[in-house]
């Protein structure tokens, strides 16, 4: 074997080498990459179920809060504090407002909340009657059923929607 | 203009509460009805005082986008309007399904025992 040949030689076995050691380090950068891409997707998955545990929560405490509001307006209307009845039932419209956007809400309990949101400008339209004595000082039974009526939506709401973060 | 759109909202909502395609719903208060529709409600109400006709567009955020009545519409527009106030009242307070009940028991010649001033 002369020198040339031994050249040609080893020049093969290098180009060879070369292409394993590139196709190699090729398998390993796509590795490399996947494994970053997944790891960040894992991460974001995470982000975002730790989101929707946050909104969910602070979701359970608005209703907790309205449910409170409600029970709050009922006694106020009993004791026939109009004013603090009406801050409550303003209080109540504002936290209302507040979660008909949230994607939690299916159709019906949207609907539900808009018309409880509607329910209470009546009822403060009527307290704020009785406290000009343009109205005489009661509150109709009917606005008390729908107080009432504004509990057990908002309640069967909570419910529902905490079966479903259960199941998750 | 928006008084125009308006009445043809009257319009589509009397047709459409005579069609039985929407059902009204009681309110907080004796006097007013309401429904659901798109990205909000529409309430239909009497003035306590005047005792004139109107309707109201509310948000879904509660908030009264629209309103007319009484003297904002023109005579026959008004008179749908206190039309329309009739049939969403007899919607929601399921009239026909009632009065279809009773004449049910008058064809069968059936009457309901009703509970007495005691148990009430």
């Amino acid at each position: 074997m002369d020198w040339s040949d031994l050249k040609q030689h080893y020049g093969n076995i290098a180009s060879v080498v070369g292409l394993v050691v590139s196709v190699l380090g090729f398998s390993f950068t796509l590795y490399q990459v996947r494994k970053s891409r997944s790891a960040a997707e894992r991460a974001q998955a995470m982000a975002r179920e730790a989101i929707d545990r946050v909104s969910s929560r602070l979701f359970f405490t608005q209703i907790t809060i309205a449910v409170r509001l409600v029970q709050e307006v009922r006694s106020f209307c009993r004791a026939a504090d109009w004013h603090r009845a009406i801050d409550r039932c303003e209080q109540l419209r504002i936290v209302l407002a507040g979660v008909v956007d949230d994607p939690k809400l299916q159709g019906d309990d949207q609907t539900s909340v808009t018309s409880a949101i509607d329910d209470l400008l009546l009822i403060i339209r009527h307290l704020e009657g009785i406290g000009q004595g343009k109205k005489s000082p009661s509150v109709p039974a009917r606005m008390i059923e729908t107080l009432d009526r504004i509990v057990i939506s908002l309640t069967r709401i909570d419910g529902r929607l905490r079966t479903a973060a259960l199941e998750v | 203009m928006a008084n125009e759109r308006l009445a043809q909202l009257i319009h589509e909502l009397f047709q459409a509460t005579v069609d039985g395609r929407i059902v009204w719903e009681e309110t907080a208060t004796e006097d007013d009805f309401r429904v659901g529709l798109g990205e909000g409600l529409v309430r239909i109400w009497k003035g306590s005082h005047t005792h004139s006709c109107f309707i109201s567009l509310i948000n879904k955020h509660g908030r009264i986008v629209d309103e007319v009545g009484g003297s904002d519409l023109g005579e026959e527009d008004y008179l749908l309007l206190k039309d329309l106030y009739r049939m969403a009242r007899s919607s929601a307070l399921k009239e026909n399904e009632i009065v279809d009940s009773m004449l049910s028991d008058l064809k069968a010649g059936r009457t309901r025992e009703l509970p007495s001033e005691n148990a009430l």
